[in-house]
């Protein structure tokens, strides 16, 4: 399972694999997820933290300002707490990272 | 520069090239505008089963000087087209000057090299296409193009000329070119499919993430700072700006007719609008999140090279 962290412009955006483990635990918190009503795609917000893009075989699952979404089906995740469960699996090699994209998280709390 | 793409395969990578040769490019795309209202098809709209469907002929820019009566991208050797026998006359001779072209390396060819033996398996199956097209559709007619405007602009040491072209999102807003190409591609305004870095075309990328560091990088790829006046050998002369986040990224901007400013982040959409959704009429005071450096403006010419 691949882990693409949507971040930068110019260079390239970090990626990282997730162990068995981790892959088969983001399934689980996936699936517990409740789906989504009627809603508009959250705007990218452009330069700066855009969300995670995950790729598990031939799935590709977005997560980002609190909507799990998959090809047209979304799910709700009010808290953000897959976002913040995916901070946590950041290679240590990123852990720069770490700081910036948990302030924009806490950034759009209320969004 | 012209790309072709030329549809047949269906798991490995289709034959592709690019045309640098201006010349070549030119007397291409002048004979396929004299045919234009026979031999063209709109690309995909067309044949679209398992084997040979059509040659692809796109602009690498979205400012290519371009017939006025040719879309942006189009397709020959189709049956979009309304005389196929034309069309595919013309995508005879595109395929004829594919091994010519193969400087220019792309990721297609590492699984599909472009060689004589693929030269002549393409034409063959052209001829059998003409001989006994399939059953279809044929397409509707065809778009325009945008085209780009030269214009001074003067400091108090310099009055230089520069282009100004026209906002083109389309171009880079397709799956095929958007997670490919970034904003130093979109800035330089040309599609490497390579997620372009500065300096990398001359041994001269950097890993800083600063000012001085990023500037060098683009220097060296041909970039010249503003107000140090491009000839006209060097057409399209486009303005750009580059700013950085500090310690983690780079970004730019390129200007464009209308007097506002165009950009891609990253694998994002290009757009003309900064992070609270206003238009950019100035890269240095719209919302750029956390690329809070302004470190300049810059001309981008012709001979400037990236990868």
């Amino acid at each position: 399972m691949l882990v693409e962290l949507d971040l930068f412009s110019g260079r390239p955006n970090p990626r990282w694999r997730l162990d068995p483990g981790a892959a088969e635990e983001f399934r689980a918190l996936t699936a517990a997820l409740p789906p989504a009503g009627p809603w508009a795609q959250p705007p990218s917000p452009g330069l700066g933290y855009r969300g995670f893009t995950v790729t598990d075989a031939d799935r590709v699952i977005h997560v980002f300002a609190g909507r799990v979404t998959e090809g047209t089906t979304s799910r709700t995740d009010r808290d953000r707490s897959l976002e913040h469960w995916l901070l946590t699996r950041l290679p240590s090699s990123l852990r720069d990272l770490r700081s910036l994209v948990a302030e924009a998280l806490e950034d759009g709390r209320d969004d | 520069m012209l790309r072709i793409d030329i549809s047949i395969f269906s798991g490995r990578p289709d034959p592709s090239w690019i045309i640098t040769d201006e010349s070549v490019a030119r007397s291409l795309l002048s004979d396929v505008a004299d045919a234009a209202e026979g031999a063209v098809g709109i690309p995909g709209a067309g044949y679209d089963g398992l084997g040979y469907r059509e040659v692809v002929v796109s602009a690498v820019s979205d400012d290519e000087p371009w017939p006025e009566s040719l879309p942006r991208s189009f397709a020959l050797g189709t049956l979009g087209a309304r005389d196929l026998g034309r069309s595919a006359e013309l995508a005879r001779r595109v395929v004829e000057g594919m091994t010519r072209h193969a400087d220019t390396r792309l990721a297609e060819h590492e699984q599909t090299p472009l060689s004589d033996d693929l030269r002549e398996l393409v034409l063959g199956e052209i001829n059998a296409f003409e001989a006994e097209p399939p059953t279809w559709t044929r397409s509707p007619a065809l778009p325009a193009h945008p085209l780009r405007t030269t214009a001074q602009e003067t400091a108090p040491a310099a009055t230089c000329y520069i282009e100004f072209g026209q906002f083109n999102p389309g171009f880079w807003n397709t799956p095929q070119v958007q997670p490919n190409n970034n904003c130093y591609n979109y800035a330089r305004n040309i599609r490497t499919d390579t997620f372009a870095q500065p300096g990398r075309a001359h041994g001269a990328q950097t890993g800083t993430m600063a000012c001085p560091n990023v500037t060098q990088a683009a220097l060296a790829d041909g970039f010249v700072r503003r107000f140090q006046c491009l000839p006209d050998s060097e057409k399209p002369r486009w303005l750009t700006a580059l700013v950085v986040w500090p310690g983690q990224d780079y970004h730019w901007y390129r200007f464009h007719s209308g007097n506002f400013w165009g950009h891609k982040p990253g694998r994002t959409p290009a757009r003309d609008y900064d992070n609270s959704g206003n238009r950019i009429t100035n890269p240095e005071t719209c919302n750029r999140g956390g690329y809070r450096d302004f470190c300049g403006y810059f001309y981008a010419g012709r001979s400037v090279v990236i990868r």
